[in-house]
């Protein structure tokens, strides 16, 4: 079984909504002396998405978890790869027949203000796909969005406010509800919670898992934070200068992780309650228009052999559903 | 009222008493910060703590004069080893900035100057502050670069803020905070912007240098997780007050005001068992505060409200080894951590 056929095992048998099988993403950049270099932002990532999953992409960084969720809606065109949205390959489809195909799956991000038009009502903002798709008459278009107000938790009374009368708790529910107007399958959300505040942070995680449980939505869930990713996903995927390091069920990646970065992010995640002294993970992610040899990892890696400057290891199936790449991965002891 | 009847020890290092800010605006008027007391020791790490808008960072910019005159009115006194901070002369808050206090910022590539290079800007300060020539003052930054850590110090110094990474941005700024070896560190979200993994190596990095210097350390933060990282003490802010203050360690095991409580519970952790589902919420928002604004600040978001709560702002009462709690409810909420509750 590959990495992309496997979900939820409890949901083998029902079609994922969203399958990606060895992505690459790879953008020219300038480097500061003038030549051209090239930058594999995604490395070869694979995944699925069952109906109604909550996936994270966990990653710091210039891991290309950001990368990832673009290139799946087609913002940034793959360079190699496949993309399958329902069964249909939708890596090459042309610009116009997209339309359709955005319908399936909206993108949520991390700061609404800038994805949001500032001379725009909030009415009109939610309803604009609704023209755009020429979906709904006039005044059925206002009942939907009155019905998207009041399921992100704002009233009717909000409609005709601009985006500047909201606090950023407030902007995210509207751009959540923006994304549900077309009612969408798959939402894929990049950091949606990450410049809020704890207790609005806390709102917003609950309304996100709400809506997944009346809507049955399924959730491309990219963050930098792995307590905000334990809270919400059922699977986790880690990923480190561009490739997928570690994919597993949450609980068994948080309880035991298999590959030293994972268990290094964990590490040095700030907890209120530590057992035993933090060790940092020492230096900083390598340029990824000049990856390593061998393991991206090796240079931080506390376990490294000449086996890892050598030899980029593949992600290997290690465990029912635990996937890591990784040459020499812990035993979770 | 507050904490100023709380005795100056002879290691207190800033002693701030009463501190407000109120700012005007063609709106009307807001009270940012109403009326909070603290101290730092040498040596000691203290941690303001709250979400946006609380407070935390106007008063330390107050403390240090970074406020616009013509609509931030400050009042209150704020004693460095003796020296009265608010309304000193412009001129003398200059020699003491970086010289007794510094600061350092979320974003260092705001506060660093993009045209000049690592070396030059940590000079500036050895030269403006303690004198030296301009070429003691670069070999005295390499020292300083290595200090913080920064690989190849000899040959960074001529490096421009953009050739680092955000990491190593915030060592420089470190290592300008730290140039003439000041009495106080202020760092106001030094962590917020940077990766786990580099947060953890700063954190440290600050914890090693304040051993090394004896510096107080003011860290100003959103983050319980930071605060757990490396503070002694912890004041909690709410729209302007310190509504909880104890060492960090019972202030984690036995929260008393029902924000910091809803705080904790709010906060996604890593070590809680995997429990996928809803977090506790804190319903609301936080309200804007004026000199007329009467009762306490939480109170149309606790689910401990009584009358009282709404009619008289609560004072700062001591429960005990230092843990100081401003709620009228505090002694009928039960005292069990949090996640025993949750």
């Amino acid at each position: 079984m590959t990495i992309a056929e496997t979900t939820m095992p409890t949901a083998t048998c029902t079609q994922p909504i969203l399958q990606v099988e060895e992505l690459h993403t790879h953008f020219a950049a300038r480097h500061a002396s003038g030549g051209r270099r090239l930058v594999r932002a995604v490395d070869g990532v694979s995944f699925s998405i069952a109906p109604g999953e909550t996936l994270a992409v966990v990653g710091e960084s210039g891991c290309g978890k950001s990368t990832v969720g673009r290139t799946v809606v087609r913002l940034i065109n793959p360079t190699s790869g496949r993309i399958v949205l329902e069964g249909e390959d939708i890596t090459r489809t042309r610009e116009k027949q997209l339309r359709p195909l955005r319908r399936k799956m909206q993108m949520v991000f991390q700061d609404p203000y800038s994805s949001l038009d500032p001379h725009m009502t909030v009415g009109e903002a939610i309803a604009e796909p609704l023209e755009i798709h020429g979906l709904l008459d006039r005044s059925r278009r206002r009942a939907r969005v009155l019905e998207l107000l009041e399921r992100v938790g704002l009233g009717a009374q909000y409609l005709d406010r601009y985006p500047h009368e909201f606090s950023g708790g407030q902007r995210q529910r509207v751009g959540i509800a923006r994304a549900l107007t077309l009612n969408p399958k798959l939402i894929i959300a990049d950091e949606p919670v990450s410049a809020l505040d704890v207790s609005i942070q806390a709102q917003v995680i609950n309304l996100l898992l709400d809506l997944q449980q009346q809507l049955g939505l399924a959730y491309l869930f990219i963050s930098h934070d792995l307590a905000v990713v334990r809270h919400i996903s059922d699977r986790v995927a880690v990923m480190y200068l561009g490739r997928i390091v570690e994919l597993a069920a949450t609980e068994q990646l948080f309880a035991a992780p298999l590959h030293p970065y994972t268990d290094a992010l964990l590490a040095s995640a700030p907890r209120t309650s530590r057992k035993g002294s933090r060790k940092p993970l020492s230096g900083e992610v390598p340029d990824p228009a000049n990856p390593p040899a061998g393991c991206a990892f090796h240079p931080r890696c506390r376990f490294a052999q000449a086996r890892c400057r050598a030899e980029a290891p593949p992600l290997r199936d290690l465990a029912p559903g635990r996937f890591a790449g990784c040459h020499f991965p812990l035993t979770g002891t | 009222m507050q904490a100023s009847d709380t005795s100056t020890a002879p290691r207190d290092l800033l002693m701030v008493r009463d501190l407000r800010v109120e700012f005007q605006s063609q709106r009307g008027s807001a009270l940012v910060v109403d009326g909070i007391s603290y101290n730092v020791r040498a040596g000691e790490t203290v941690a303001l703590v709250g979400e946006s808008g609380c407070g935390k960072s106007v008063s330390s910019m107050a403390l240090l004069g970074l406020l616009a005159r013509s609509t931030a009115r400050v009042s209150g006194q704020a004693l460095l080893g003796g020296a009265e901070l608010i309304g000193m002369p412009p001129r003398a808050l200059e020699d003491v900035r970086g010289r007794d206090i510094s600061m350092i910022f979320q974003e260092p590539m705001t506060s660093l100057n993009p045209s000049l290079t690592v070396g030059t800007q940590i000079a500036e300060v050895l030269q403006r502050h303690r004198g030296l020539s301009v070429r003691q003052a670069l070999a005295e930054a390499v020292g300083l670069l290595s200090l913080v850590q920064i690989p190849n110090p000899a040959r960074r110094v001529f490096d421009y803020p953009h050739h680092l990474s955000g990491g190593q941005r915030q060592r420089v700024m470190i290592a300008i905070a730290i140039a003439c070896r000041p009495k106080l560190l202020i760092a106001d979200e030094p962590t917020t912007a940077l990766d786990v993994t580099i947060q953890a190596q700063i954190l440290d990095l600050l914890a090693e240098l304040q051993q090394r210097f004896g510096m107080g350390l003011l860290l100003i933060t959103h983050d319980l997780g930071v605060v757990a990282e490396i503070a002694d003490r912890a004041l909690v802010m709410y729209a302007g007050r310190i509504v909880e203050e104890a060492e960090a360690r019972e202030l984690f095991a036995h929260p008393r005001h029902p924000y910091t409580r809803g705080l904790m519970a709010a906060r996604p952790q890593v070590t809680a068992s995997h429990r996928r589902g809803r977090l506790a919420e804190i319903p609301g928002s936080v309200p804007i505060r004026t000199a007329q604004s009467v009762g306490c600040a939480f109170a149309e978001r606790c689910s401990y409200v009584q009358p009282r709560c709404r009619a008289e702002t609560p004072a700062q009462a001591d429960k005990g080894r230092g843990h100081r709690v401003a709620c009228w409810q505090a002694d009928a909420i039960p005292r069990l951590p949090v996640e025993a509750v949750a």
